[in-house]
This record gives structure tokens, sequence and C-alpha cells, in this order.
């Protein structure tokens, strides 16, 4: 199915009420990995508000994204348990293993990387995701492996 | 009415049911300060500044959103409440480029600069196109803060300027939401909206698209709305506040909008909705194209006649009694008269009167407005009048064969030059009268605008045709008279078709032509807008090579509206000397500037100059990127100030100062001097070029106008502080604007400090011939070109210097392009390189 009919097929869900703005971004989100300008458009039709608003909306919760994200997304947690374990040092060699910045997605559309404030699981601080999946009690050589990268740290 | 009763800082005060505590305080006259609120919107209570004390109710209530209720009471000027309004403002203004409200020097400066500076960026007050009219400077002084602790930040947010007719600083932003309320008022889905959020929440569109993409109608609702200089109609901003409003209807096309004009010294500045309402709206021809087409340097203000092969300038008596014998052997069907739908219902009757009565013809044709000049000129007609560009493009080499060509009109066209009386008219808001609109109902037009000497609108100068032919019947005063005679004579104005689709929902639907002329070709924002005729695209220029002279080596924004432009120009980075300047052509089209050389590097054959955006010709060099090329660059000019051991030498510098001021700090620390450097600032976001000044001296001093950073004050103020430590200052220099050189003069004339003081006047040739550069030195004239540009600053008559300087302000801001600003490079600056 192409992603105009999957979009519609998402929409045809809702009814035209502005109150489904949200469920209807999140929903999006999920099927294409982030919101487009086009689907922004279609979603503006569907629940008769401008796309300004519904730009105002989305951009107001940091869950949503308007890029592509990598095939492998990446959140370092920067809650405060992470924090405290450094959780900088992690994101530092997160960064510099993937050669991207936070909220930067690699050239090739592999990774990316962003951080949350707090991913629920302070007790394996510090910890990431990749997709899914959680990893704690991390450290550098870990998060290294875990990335399953041979990245040779050359300083 | 149900009424009731509440108490307002001790007054017994009746409102009616459903007031706010502000409406019912607003009925008894009390002032309650408000920002976000506005009569034409919802209450939204984000200001906080609307803040009362209600007894009986905990915190304090925003009075605009809080119900008044019976037997409320309400204080709206406690001791906390003021204090806490206060808190509120300066917290705003932490958030809005503003230093120049705690500025010492701010009233001098308002005084000397009584307009403000047309920067690109807004930094600060001086450089607001809304300094007269913001609303937080009112409550400033309202609530007399002089000063503030908090910082100010400066958001660097990118200026908004590709759109047509609207520049958008958001660095200025408030936050009231104002516009983004007013756009949804009238438009349901509105353009603007809040996004982001916490210190990134900003008004703005989706996706960051540009308002021609976010289907805005260009209403310009929300440039009116808007209380600080974020939005601004580009065409009228640097004007200043207008000083009169004047309602009228908008003749463009049929729907005849009510618009309420806004006037500066007779002159219309924009059109504007006499009710902020969806029924109000009106369209971006009302709002911006009135003022622009009658406030237009294309406008003809003289009346020419054909003396053999060419016309002639004449005086209005002359060109009409020319008309007159041209047109008078042609009495019958030979003469014909176009006009266009868009004239009054008098000037169409008082038209179709000559026609008929004194030329005893039946040809009288008003044109379609919608369409192209359509008019073809039937075979039997030899003489012809119109009121504008009305004949048919294919027909117009038949003008050339007519015995008999008047044109009465605003603007020129390629008909005139077949024509042999051409008649400057006036038009629109410049004269009065009726018009029926498409919905048949007859509107009042209001003359509120001055024309130029010696224009008159169509209806007189038909008049005085006509009596110059001997009728007798013409002999009107005003359109009054002719609307009696009208009305009893039973004649009748048809009314026009509403377009479809409507301009008010369309942009791409606005009215393309005004008396046949193509209103894109006049309002040149237009062609940014789809639907209007666009000139063909000049080719992309291929890129300079290395070696080209007057390359941009690097070009850089250092601070907002603070450019700096390494320029390869070998010849003159190989001979020239601090204290010199050159004089730059951004194309072969553009004035002469003369820029100071701020760094020159004789090994690399570069020069570099600081320049501030701050009118049309800096503008254009603000636009330039890295790679792109200069047309010329002539230097260097004036003459290099004097390098030798003095002693102690200060070398101070404000905006484009600061980097002009480098290479004489650095051969004056090279010749083995003591260098005291000052830099001056409004504010910490404009400090720049600390290391490179601060590598050339042996003490740096900083001084920013709202103490944000160093000392408070200005230039001034720190060689006063020095003279009083005991330093003993053999020489200073000092680059700047004038008003800031002129108050270190002043106090280094107490001091007894000798300056010499870096002059900018106007400068034309830069050697010597025109003397537009003049300056006068104790009675002695001096042209800055030759004999300086360095000066001693207490000889300098300032205020004649400053007089001189603003001898052209209204043309500078005339000069103004109107058109968005699309690309960052300028393809014309390279032709050159094409040859």
């Amino acid at each position: 199915m192409n992603s105009n009919g999957k979009l519609a097929e998402i929409l045809a869900q809702y009814s035209f009420e502005r109150g489904n703005l949200v469920p209807i971004l999140q929903n999006v989100q999920e099927v294409f990995g982030y919101i487009s300008r086009d689907t922004v458009g279609e979603i503006a039709n569907h629940v008769n508000v401008s796309c300004s608003d519904i730009y105002g909306v989305a951009t107001f919760y940091t869950m949503f994204r308007f890029k592509p994200v990598g095939r492998k997304h990446i959140n370092v947690c920067r809650g405060t348990a992470c924090h405290v374990k450094d959780a900088d040092q992690i994101l530092d060699q997160v960064q510099r293993v993937l050669g991207i910045n936070e909220g930067e997605t690699s050239a090739d559309g592999e990774y990316s990387l962003e951080t949350v404030a707090c991913i629920g699981c302070c007790a394996l601080a510090p910890c990431m995701t990749i997709n899914k999946d959680v990893h704690g009690r991390l450290t550098s050589k870990k998060a290294l492996k875990i990335l399953g990268t041979a990245v040779k740290e050359e300083e | 009415m149900s009424e009731i009763t509440l108490k307002i800082d001790g007054i017994e005060i009746k409102a009616a049911k459903g007031d706010t505590v502000l409406d019912a305080a607003r009925r008894a006259g009390i002032r309650i300060p408000t920002l976000c609120a506005h009569p034409a919107l919802e209450p939204l209570g984000s200001c906080r500044l609307c803040i009362v004390n209600i007894e009986g109710m905990r915190g304090n209530p925003t009075s605009c959103t809080t119900p008044a209720t019976n037997g409320m009471v309400v204080h709206t000027r406690t001791e906390e409440i003021v204090e806490l309004r206060r808190e509120i403002i300066k917290l705003l203004l932490s958030n809005h480029t503003s230093p120049c409200l705690v500025c010492n020097d701010r009233t001098l400066c308002e005084k000397y600069r009584p307009r403000p500076l047309k920067a690109g960026k807004t930094t600060r007050c001086t450089f607001c196109a809304n300094r007269d009219n913001c609303e937080l400077r009112q409550l400033v002084a309202e609530y007399e803060i002089n000063d503030f602790d908090l910082p100010i930040i400066y958001k660097n947010i990118p200026l908004e300027r590709r759109d047509p007719f609207m520049d958008r600083d958001y660095n200025l932003c408030v936050l009231c939401g104002r516009c983004e309320r007013i756009c949804k008022k009238i438009h349901g889905k509105g353009t603007l909206s809040f996004i982001n959020r916490g210190e990134d929440a900003r008004i703005g569109t989706a996706f960051g698209l540009d308002h021609t993409e976010a289907d805005c109608k260009f209403c310009g609702a929300c440039i009116d709305i808007c209380p600080t200089g974020v939005l601004a109609d580009r065409f009228a901003k640097w004007h200043g506040a207008p000083d009169r409003f004047a309602e009228t209807s908008c003749v463009l096309c049929p729907l005849g909008c009510r618009v309420r004009l806004s006037l500066k010294e007779g002159k219309v500045l924009g059109g504007g909705m006499t009710d902020l309402s969806r029924a109000g709206r009106i369209c971006a021809l009302g709002r911006f194209g009135l003022a622009q087409l009658l406030s237009n340097p294309r406008r003809l203000t003289a009346h020419r006649v054909r003396i053999a092969d060419g016309l002639i300038k004449t005086d209005y008596e002359d060109a009409v009694s020319e008309a007159a014998s041209r047109l008078l052997p042609f009495k019958g069907d030979s003469f014909a008269l176009l006009t266009h739908p868009q004239a009054s219902r008098e000037e169409i009757y008082i038209l179709d009167k000559f026609t008929r009565q004194v030329m005893k013809s039946k040809n009288i044709i008003i044109t379609d407005a919608a369409t192209a000049s359509n008019y073809a000129i039937p075979a039997e007609v030899k003489a012809l009048y119109m009121t504008g560009d009305l004949v048919d493009t294919a027909d117009q080499a038949r003008l050339a064969t007519l015995d008999a060509l008047v044109i009465a009109d605003l603007f020129p066209s390629a008909a005139q030059e077949a024509a042999h009386v051409v008649i400057a008219a006036a038009a629109l808001a410049e004269t009065d009268g009726t018009f029926v609109t498409a919905s048949d109902e007859i509107r009042p037009l209001t003359k509120a605008a001055v024309p130029a000497a010696g224009l008159n609108p169509d209806w007189r100068i038909i008049c005085d045709i006509a009596k110059n032919m001997g009728a007798s019947d013409f002999d009107f005063e005003s359109t009054e008279q002719i609307k009696e005679e009208m009305t009893a004579t039973g004649f009748l104005v048809a009314p026009g078709k509403a377009p479809v689709p409507s301009p008010l929902d369309n942009v791409r639907a606005l009215p393309q032509r005004y008396r046949g002329h193509l209103i894109s070709d006049i309002v040149i924002a237009l062609r940014d807008i789809g639907g209007h005729a666009k000139p063909a695209a000049s080719p992309e220029p291929a890129p300079a090579s290395d070696n080209r002279p007057f390359r941009i080596i690097e070009k850089i924004e250092v601070v907002p509206n603070t450019h700096i432009t390494t320029i390869h120009a070998p010849a003159i980075a190989e001979k020239c000397l601090p204290g010199q300047f050159v004089i730059a052509m951004v194309s072969e089209k553009s004035e002469r500037i003369p820029y100071t050389i701020c760094d020159f590097d004789r090994e690399k054959g570069s020069i570099t100059l600081v320049t501030l955006e701050l009118g049309r010709s800096s503008r254009e060099l603000a636009l330039l990127g890295t790679g792109d090329c200069l047309a010329h660059v002539a230097g260097p000019l004036g003459e290099p100030v004097e390098v030798k051991n003095y002693g102690t030498v200060v070398c101070a510098g404000g905006c484009y100062g600061v980097g002009a001021i480098f290479p004489i700090a650095r051969a004056m620390k090279e010749a083995g001097n003591r260098v005291i450097c000052i830099e001056e600032a409004s504010s910490h976001y404009l400090l720049h070029w600390q290391d490179k000044l601060s590598a050339v001296c042996d003490e740096f001093l900083i001084v920013t106008k709202d103490g944000s950073v160093g000392m408070k004050g200005g230039i001034q103020d720190v060689i006063a502080m020095l003279v009083k430590r005991g330093e003993k200052i053999d020489q200073s220099y000092i680059i700047g604007c004038t008003f800031m050189m002129m108050l270190v003069s002043r106090v280094a004339k107490e001091l007894a400090v000798p300056v010499q003081t870096a002059m900018n006047p106007i400068m034309l040739d830069g050697t010597g011939m025109c003397g537009a550069c003049r300056v006068n030195l104790d009675g002695e004239m001096k042209f800055a070109c030759v004999d300086g540009p360095f000066f001693d600053g207490l000889k300098i008559d300032w205020e004649e210097l400053i007089k001189r300087n603003s001898a052209y302000g209204m043309q500078e801001v005339e000069s103004l392009p109107q058109s968005g600003v699309r690309v960052l490079t300028l393809a014309q600056a390279c032709r050159c390189e094409n040859k």
C-alpha cells in the first residue's frame, strides 16, 4: 500500500475533530516514523485546522519528529539518575562512534540520535534505548560494544 | 442591558453583565495597562500586565479574563500591583532588543535622530521602524523604568524578508499572540500559529514556510495589530508613525471595500481594515497596493505636450489648453474617449457629458478592468482621449496614426510616446466622489492624500478642457456639485461584476490592472505572489574565479546587522594606510558608497570592510556572500592618519567604527605608543572583534549603553573616566556614527583631550570635485574625501554636519527596494565577469 493509502487508513479511524489531533499525529509517526510536510497537509484537511496550527501542536511535544529517523533510533537518557551516573559521557561516546550529533541522522540513514529526559528505568542508569530495546548500566566501552561498531578511538 | 455595580479604586461603577473587570474599568475611564489584550480580540491573559487585586479573590487575576460581578471590589494601582507590573515589563524587555530604553543619552539621541535608522535587523530602538508606535516603549514611559537588571536576550532568529509586502523580525517578539489570533479571527484557518515551546516558543508557520506558501492573504491585519516592531509593512516602515487616518473605499475592483488609510504629511502609507473582523477584511491591494500606487516613485508629476518629435514638460494650464485645441477640430464620431472602470461615478458622468455634449460623439467606452487593455480603435476615430493605458497592445501602432491623442494618467506607458498631450492626473485617495460597488451600493470616496503640486483629478481636467473649448456647463467646483447634476439627470453607472474567486480569499485573484497598467509593474511586490506577471529570470552568473578583482573572499555577519566583508583587491591592499577608505559599488548601477578600510593584508592582497546595513546601498553589500564580486572598489582614498609616537593614544570605535579603529590601533601600537582601545556597543550582543582589538592595545575597555558588559554609558564616559584617573591622553581617534562622535567631542572639549574624528558625510566622487562631503571646521570649509576623513573633533560644526547628513532622508527611504529578498547573491554584481 502506498503512503497515501496508509495515511488515509489512519485518518479514517478518527472523526473530523481537532481533539483527535494528537492521537492522529502519534499514529502517523508510528507508521511513517516521522511527520512529513505532506502528511501535515492531509491531517489539516481532516481535522479542519491550518497546517500552522498542526505544526504548532506537534512542535510543542518533543516526541514528534519532522525528519525521518534512522533504522536504528537511539535515545540516550539524560534523566536525573542517568545524569548522576554520567549520562553525558555515554552521549559523547555515542556521538563519537556514530559521527552524528544529538538530533541528527547518519548520512546512510542507519542511525539517528536523540536524548530523552527519562525512560523510566532509573535502576539501570545510565541507559539508552535502540528502537524498543533498553540497554542499561552502560559504560563507554559497553555502549561501543552494543552499537556493534568496530570504530576505534583515534585521538 | 442588565447592570451590575462594582467598585474599582474606590469608585462605584455600573457595568454590563458579561463585562470583564477590564471592560468595566475602561467604561469608567480607569486605565489598566495591557499588551496582549486588544478590542478586536478575545482575551487571552498571557502578558499579565492587566493584573489587579480583587478583594476576596486569591492572587492577582488578570482583569482582561476575569468577569465583573456585582459587588466586586477591585484595586488596580496598589503599590504591590504597580511593582509587579514593573517586573513584568522588565521581563518583557529582557526578551526584546531594547538597550536604547535605558541609555543615558536617549533624549539627545532621539532629538538628533528624529527618525529611526533604516537597519536590516532591529538590534535596538534606534534601528526600529516601529519606534514611534511601540506599545512597550509607552509602557516603559508610563512605569518610569530607567534601568533594568535583567540581561537582554538576543535570540538571533533569521530575518524573514522573502515575502511580498512585509518584513518580519521575530527577535523583537514578546509573544502576545495578537497576530495569530487576528489571523484566525479573520481567515478561520490562520497562517500564523504559536510554534515550539519554552524558550524556543515563537510565532511562525508550518515548517517555517514563507507566507506565500502558507496560504497568507496578505491582508496585513497582523502588521497593524502588532504592538512591537516584529511585523512591518516594508513600504511604510521607515516613514514613521502616521499623522492621520481617513476612511474611504478601494476602487481597484468592483467590491469597493472600505479601507482606513494611514497618512503622513499628506502621503498615503497604507490601507487598513476599518473593522478588524472577517466582514471587514480587505485584500493585499487594499492594504498595500493603494498606498504603493499613489506614493510611487514612478508617478507622473509633470504634464507634457508635443513639440515636433518630442514631448516637453509644461504647466497644467498650458497642457489643458493644448489638449483643448488638439481635440477641438474632431467633434463628432471621429472623437472617442476611453476610460477605466475604477473611476468614480462623478468622473464617469463628466467624461460622458464631455464626450456627448462637447465633442458630440457617442464613443465613450469604459474598459474592462480585469482583462488586458482591450479596446480596438474604430477606423473613423481620429482623436482619442484616454485616462490610462487602455488601448489593446495589438492596436498600439494605430495610436501613432491618430491626429490627436490626449492621455491623462498616473504612470508612464508606451502609448504616451505617441501622445500629443500627457496630463499627469491625481486619482484614488487624492480626490473624492462616489463609487458603485458590485452589490450596487454607493460608497463614498474621500479625498485624504495631497497630490503633487499641479496635479488635478480626472473630473477637473475634463472640466478645464471643456471650459477651454468654450463649453459653459462645466463650472463645477466640487464632485458634490457634479453629483447633484448627475442625480438630477438620472445618470446611472452600472455596477461591475464581483470578481470570482474573491481576492479577499484568494491572493491569486487580486485585480491585475489599474488604468490599463499591470499593477505588478508598479506594485513590485505583487510579482512574488502567484498569478501576477513576472519579469524573465536573469541567468545565474558563473562562479567568479579566485583572482577576479573585488571578489569577496569571506563574508560574515559578525553580530546582528554588522557585516565583515573581505575583498580581493591587491592594488588597494598594497598601498592603503590606516585611516583611509574606499568607495565601493556593488553593481554597476549601484550608488558609490565610502567605507573605511578596517583591515588589510598586503601579502594576500585583501582588504576588509566592516559595514552596517542601514539603507539601500549597504543592504546590497550586506546581501552579497562569499564568492560574489563587487562591480567597483576605488581606493585607497583620503588622508591616512599620522602614525608616530604620541605617548598615550586612545582608539575608540562604535558600530562599524569598531572595525575601522583596528588598523589605526595596530599602527599606533607598532609606533611605540601606549594604546588604549575602547569599544562601544548598545548591548552585549553587538560586541565584536574584542580579540583583535585587545591584541593591538595595552588596555582594552568595553562600554555598553545598557551596562550589560563593562561600563554603562558611551565612549565619552570612558574618556572622562580615563582623565579622572590621571591618564594623560596625547591623541585619540574616534570612529562611529556622527551622533556618537559629537558626544565624544563635546566631552573632550571640556577635558581638553585632543580628538580626531572620522567623518562620514554624504560623498559622491571621493576625489574633491563635487563638494557634497563638505565639513565646517571653525568656519573653514573642508572636504572629507580629500582633506579627511579625520578632522579635529573639537572644531567641527556638528549641528551642521548632522543636518547635511539627513538632507536626503526621504529619498533614502523611498529608494529602498520593495521586492522580497529571494536570493542571497546578486546576479547583476558579477556582470563584469561575463564581459
